[in-house]
């Protein structure tokens, strides 16, 4: 059997290799879209050379839908970058609606792989919790996945941020139908280790069809 | 030569056929698989353009669901990264891959290739 922390160690690096791997994709879709788009003004320039008219507004049009993926860029690696960062610190205080947006901002395209939307919540006033940053994202992003699983077809998952006490509570769902009985005692289990390491502990709320995670505050790291 | 691209970034993929048209191809496209697929009942296509890693399906999933409504359909096939190229490798069909971004020439080139094996007047 694996020593705890190994397999901390292993989950963290699978969800930050699966987030990142998501990000590459889509910058390289992006990278792609600026290289046709200046293809495309090359062959303008071509024809133009031949003798057609030179259409200006579509050329107007081009060049503002590079900008466009050039400002799509932009936000994927500044979100990228924010998500990076939350390796820095094992322990930290962390605005859990600020990490969340990061997070299902960098995971579209696999939300679109599983056929789903998430609609977060407006988080006011912020709820910022001691806890363990990346921990507290993958285990966040391990529940969508979850709940999303549950489900056939195109899904619309809600995602609520609340404070509870010092800690906060994520709320994942809805869930409906209900699944059978016992069953998020098999997620709860798959994620173990990382619970425990949060102080977290994870209900299915049969009133709301909804996944919940209680988050306890840590320790503040000393110093 | 009448060409389908599908790939789930429309602004990718209308641009690519755009390109395509004015090199004298009839191009037409696709964001999703079953989009993709309506366009095949509907039309003859001599070659089809797939990108290999899609939300919902892959590429090669994809080049199975056409076969089975155009079994003349060739196809080339277009992947963002090397780990994606390596999973075409060693298949029937790892003649035909592009890498993203795709030089147009190259694709050009491919369409020749393939058209050449279907008889395709280009």
């Amino acid at each position: 059997m694996k020593a705890k922390e190994t397999v901390l160690q292993e989950t963290g690096l699978q969800f930050f290799g699966q987030l990142s791997a998501a990000v590459s994709h889509d910058l390289k879709n992006v990278l792609s879209i600026i290289n046709e788009k200046a293809g495309l003004l090359e062959d303008f320039c071509y024809m133009a050379r031949q003798g057609r008219a030179l259409d200006m507004e579509r050329i107007d049009a081009v060049t503002a839908q590079v900008k466009d993926q050039v400002a799509r860029a932009d936000q994927i690696i500044r979100c990228f970058n924010r998500f990076a960062h939350s390796t820095d610190h094992p322990v930290a205080a962390v605005d859990l609606g600020e990490t969340v947006t990061t997070l299902v901002r960098l995971a579209q395209r696999l939300l679109a792989g599983m056929e789903a939307t998430l609609e977060l919540q407006p988080i006011d006033p912020p709820v910022v919790i001691t806890t363990r940053p990346l921990m507290v994202q993958e285990l966040i992003w391990a529940a969508i996945q979850w709940t999303a699983a549950q489900r056939d077809g195109k899904k619309a998952i809600s995602l609520a941020v609340e404070r509870s006490g010092d800690g906060a509570r994520v709320l994942i769902g809805r869930l409906d139908p209900l699944p059978g009985e016992g069953l998020e005692a098999v997620f709860r289990s798959a994620t173990d280790a990382v619970r425990e390491a949060l102080g977290a502990e994870i209900h299915l709320d049969p009133a709301s069809g909804m996944l919940r995670i209680d988050l306890a505050a840590l320790a503040p790291p000393a110093g | 030569m009448r060409v389908l691209l599908v790939d789930d970034e429309e602004e990718f993929v209308a641009t690519l056929a755009e390109r395509l048209r004015i090199r004298g191809i009839e191009a037409d496209w696709a964001t999703t698989a079953d989009e993709g697929l309506q366009r095949v009942v509907e039309t003859q296509y001599d070659i089809a353009v797939l990108d290999v890693k899609m939300p919902k399906i892959s590429g090669i999933d994809l080049k199975a669901k056409i076969q089975a409504l155009s079994p003349a359909t060739k196809f080339i096939f277009l992947t963002g990264h090397g780990s994606e190229k390596d999973f075409i490798a060693g298949t029937s069909i790892s003649e035909f891959y592009l890498i993203k971004p795709v030089q147009i020439d190259d694709l050009m080139e491919k369409l020749q290739t393939a058209a050449g094996q279907t008889g395709t007047p280009s």
